[in-house]
């Protein structure tokens, strides 16, 4: 922990998703009705209206600040589901090895190989509109990614010597999954995590922004929806769709930041190349450099 | 060869899953979404026209296992039904016209985006730390944060509309008869400018990422040590030893990210109206079009599919250690 | 002895690390004639395989050379830019990894790999380098046709004859050799010692050559230097080293014997570890595993001694008495250990 707060990049992308998650949790409270007809329909922003206002004359503060709150909620929710998913497949594929591992390899292969849009719309359209339906959508659609890189690290696992003793000592393969597989991939689990919620925001505004989500709810996606539909190009009304984009992108960023960071950490061989760099006062490193030297008593 | 011959396998496989997949999503979703979809058609259709309809997409009265019969037959026969937005076209003629500028557009700017990203990728992990791999990676990381159509609504919004430097939409002027003049020729690059960018913006990132990543991890093998400890000039280390290399798993994860890059892709033609095959998509879900929405997963899947072919094929030429096993 | 080769003198190599510096190989210094082939031994992370990357001066990070010098043929190697550098490699001194398998660009055959070296070096053309890859690898017993094979496509010695022909492309004076037979089996590796003593013979090359298994080295060497811990604790004709080791340690290895996977890092003859760099043991570095430790190894360190007949030994024991009786004590030491 201290290490992480000792990153820049973690620190820095952290700080954002703190920012976020705050205001996803008690935003609402302190702006304006963000459904609300407010004021006169694209107005630029003034200081009644920070941020300007929609095609709807509603707030786009409001809206930016309330629209977070569902699509993180989502994103988490989603992103949590899949990596359980995922581990669930993943070990079982991994630990078994064998015709199982060949099935479930081919399913996930299958699902991680289809592009992922045509499918969610296909199974949006059907289902009836609403957060449960997008969730389900998502997660239908992005469990094989987590899987894969899960049944690769539990490959490599299922050879070590503990797990061999575990089997050795007659332990369930169940309970070895529990106890001798699962808690040595926490790393890796963590930064699927992040990866999978990074994902599952994207392609919720990407749903949405289609018109495949709930249209009367607000949310970053649905904000976009509206924005395009309420011509903001035409009309030169940038404030309608620039804030909701800002905040989806920073979201995303602070989460690449995170996990660059978390690889950073658990990888000893960057940490020292970095203190090799400064230690030598070089400006790069590159395998044309020939090996330098530098007259140093013992 | 055999490589080949198990990837061609695994393509069969998956382009099965996906047209079972299409055909039992209707059947078992909650409700009765098959009959609000026939609903649509009534009024459109007299009730012949129906009854094909309903054979067509296999909801006949026989037991499941003989609809998914009939519907894998029209599946491999390219009959998918008929739009209700487009009635009474076909959807597969509506997908068709549609494609031509989807594969162009999304082959362009992914072709683009990957050399350039691959590229991009080389250089910064040949000399990692330096002024290249200090500025690139974080900036593409930043811009591949922004949903691919909110950068293209940016791009759009400040050249297009302000700056006016770029056309507004379509993939061709109006007022161009589409033939093959030099005209028309440069009509479409002009208007394929700004999605192409957007797309190539939005996914170099990665792939430079990806590059300098699996570059680094290769420049630590002895072959590159001794490839310097032979005096060759820095160039060739770079790309006949290293690059060389590390292009084999970048083409892997090349083929895996395509599904993702279509779907960013089509998202970017909306934006722009470029009518391929996510503006179709857009007029399927706007007029609920049943039928042109699993035509276009299929088609779009099936294209996915057979461009991993395309980059498996080129990987097994790549290594020859596939070459002749 | 100005007519060295390669001259190295108090080279000290520094790993530089989150941790601080630390010191990998501490002023090592030995002299390589002409044609002659040197041996180092050690265990492993005793130093010796980042010696003769720093000769060449391709040792990666965190590897830095912190002092003393390196001179081939009379050239500073230490004060060469890269463009000298490139002008020194392969054409005057080349190197064989010690892992054949991963030495090999899988993705180009190797007659481009042994002709690019050609081409960089000489300025010929393609075609005129693939000829002479074809020579080469018929040089070391291999069909010439083989040019158009990828290193996949050959087995393990082979493909380590395939480097060992590339090294010699240019007809440097000096091949670095660092265990080039560790991963092979006992019938190969002795087919690939015989040829690299051929072509010795024939083109006359000097070479330091790297392992752990000293029977190797005695059969291969005209002299030997023996790492401790980044140090050279004993340097001395082969033949003299065989018959009377000087060093406690070199005797330790002499009656250890690699295992069956040629890694050898458990040595039956030293009970023990190598030391941790980072605290290494006061005075002698050896002294917490050498059984002849007395009162002064653990508070003075023995400096490298020049003794009868070229040899050098660094322990106190060659220090404390006139050498002739040292060599009688030494005797009856060994006589006592062994059983």
């Amino acid at each position: 922990m201290d290490a992480l707060l000792s990153n820049r990049k973690a620190l820095f992308g952290g700080a954002i998703m703190v920012t976020f998650l705050l205001m996803a949790l008690v935003g609402p409270c302190f702006v304006q009705d963000p459904k609300g007809f407010v004021g006169l329909p694209l107005q630029p922003p003034s200081l009644d209206h920070w941020l300007g206002t929609t095609g709807q004359g509603q707030d786009v503060l409001a809206q930016t600040v309330a629209g977070a709150r569902s699509s993180l909620s989502i994103g988490l929710i989603v992103g949590f589901s899949v990596v359980a998913i995922g581990a669930l497949v993943g070990t079982t594929a991994g630990y078994f090895g064998g015709w199982v591992d060949d099935v479930l390899s081919t399913v996930i292969n299958v699902f991680l190989i289809m592009p992922g849009l045509p499918l969610m719309v296909v199974l949006a359209a059907y289902l009836p509109p609403g957060p449960g339906s997008i969730a389900l959508v998502l997660i239908l659609t992005g469990w094989s990614w987590s899987a894969r890189v899960v049944r690769s690290q539990a490959l490599s696992l299922r050879r070590k010597d503990f797990v061999a003793a575990a089997q050795v000592a007659g332990e369930r393969p169940l309970r070895i999954i529990a106890v001798e597989i699962l808690p040595n991939m926490t790393s890796l689990l963590v930064s699927a995590f992040i990866g999978a919620t990074n994902y599952a925001i994207a392609a919720q505004v990407g749903l949405e922004f289609l018109g495949l989500g709930e249209v009367s709810a607000v949310t970053w996606g649905t904000n976009l929806y509206w924005a395009t539909n309420d011509a903001a190009l035409l009309t030169g009304s940038w404030w309608t769709f620039v804030p909701t984009g800002l905040a989806v992108a920073l979201v995303s960023f602070s989460l690449v930041l995170i996990n660059t960071a978390l690889d950073e950490l658990g990888n000893p061989r960057l940490r020292s190349e970095r203190a090799f760099v400064q230690a030598l006062g070089l400006r790069a490193i590159s395998p044309d450099e020939p090996t330098p030297v530098v007259r140093r008593p013992s | 060869m055999k490589y080949v011959l198990r990837r061609l396998l695994f393509y069969v496989i998956a382009a099965w899953a996906s047209v079972t997949l299409a055909f039992f999503i209707p059947r078992m979703m909650p409700g009765d979404p098959t009959s609000t979809m026939f609903a649509r058609f009534k009024g459109k259709l007299d009730p012949a026209a129906l009854d094909d309809l309903r054979a067509a997409f296999g909801f006949t009265d026989g037991t499941l296992l003989e609809q998914y019969g009939v519907y894998l037959g029209n599946v491999l026969r390219g009959e998918l039904g008929i739009s209700i937005e487009y009635y009474p076209a076909t959807v597969s003629s509506v997908i068709g016209n549609a494609l031509v500028w989807t594969l162009v557009l999304a082959g362009v700017a992914v072709v683009i985006s990957f050399t350039l990203g691959t590229l991009g990728g080389v250089l910064a992990a040949w000399r990692r730390g330096g002024w290249l791999d200090s500025t690139l990676p974080p900036l593409f990381v930043l811009l591949g944060a922004f949903p691919y159509f909110w950068l293209a609504m940016a791009l759009l919004f400040v050249l297009g509309f302000q700056l006016e430097l770029f056309p507004l939409g379509h993939a061709y002027d109006d007022r161009i008869a589409p033939e093959a003049s030099w005209a028309f020729f440069s009509s479409v690059v002009g208007h394929a400018v700004l999605p192409a960018a957007t797309i190539v913006l939005a996914t170099m990132g990665a792939w430079m990422l990806d590059m300098r990543n699996t570059m680094i991890a290769v420049m630590g093998e002895d072959y590159i040590k001794l490839a310097v400890a032979k005096g060759l000039s820095p160039r060739r280390v770079m790309l006949r030893y290293a690059a060389r290399n590390a292009l084999l798993p970048n083409v892997t994860s090349f083929g895996m990210a395509l599904g993702f890059v279509v779907s960013g892709s089509i998202l970017t033609e909306i934006v722009f109206s470029y009518p391929g095959q996510g503006y179709l998509l857009l007029q399927a879900v706007q007029s609920q079009d049943y039928p042109l929405m699993q035509g276009l997963f299929l088609t779009i899947t099936l294209a996915v599919l057979g461009a991993n072919l395309l980059v498996d094929v080129a990987y097994a030429w790549l290594d020859p250690r596939t070459r002749q096993g | 002895m100005s007519d060295a080769l390669l001259t190295v003198e108090d080279l000290c190599v520094d790993y530089v690390t989150e941790r601080g510096w630390l010191r990998v190989v501490d002023k090592v210094s030995f002299e390589v004639q002409p044609g002659e082939i040197m041996g180092l031994a050690g265990e492993s992370g005793s130093g010796k395989s980042t010696i003769i990357q720093a000769i060449l001066r391709v040792l990666k990070a965190p590897g830095v050379i912190t002092g003393g010098t390196v001179r081939f043929d009379g050239k500073d190697v230490l004060a060469l830019d890269k463009r000298g550098l490139r002008g020194l490699r392969w054409c005057d001194i080349s190197l064989v990894c010690q892992s054949a398998m991963n030495a090999l660009n899988p993705v180009i055959t190797i007659g481009e790999q042994l002709g690019d070296a050609i081409e960089a070096h000489e300025g010929v053309r393609r075609s005129q380098a693939l000829v002479r890859a074809r020579e080469l690898l018929e040089l070391v017993g291999i069909e010439g046709s083989r040019v158009h094979a990828y290193a996949h496509e050959l087995s393990g010695g082979m493909r380590q004859r395939v480097v060992i022909a590339m090294a010699l492309a240019l007809r440097p004076r000096l091949v670095l050799m660092d265990e080039p037979t560790t991963a092979l089996d006992v019938v190969v590796q002795k087919e690939i010692l015989q040829q690299i003593i051929r072509l010795r013979r024939e083109l006359g090359f000097a070479v330091i050559f790297i392992t752990h298994d000293l029977s190797l080295m005695f059969e291969l060497c005209t002299h030997v230097g023996v790492l401790y811990a980044g140090r050279l604790v004993e340097h001395a004709p082969s033949q003299a080293l065989f018959e009377r080791p000087m060093h406690p340690y070199t005797l330790g290895l002499m009656r250890s014997f690699p295992d069956l996977h040629g890694e050898g890092d458990d040595l039956v003859g030293v009970p023990g570890n190598p030391p941790d760099l980072w605290k290494p043991p006061k005075g002698c570095r050896f002294h917490p595993r050498c059984p002849q430790a007395f009162a002064d190894c653990s508070t003075r360190a023995p400096q490298l001694r020049a003794l009868v007949g070229h040899r050098h030994a660094a322990c106190h024991l060659v220090d404390q008495v006139d050498q002739l009786d040292q060599l009688d004590q030494l005797d009856q030491v060994d006589q006592e250990e062994s059983p």
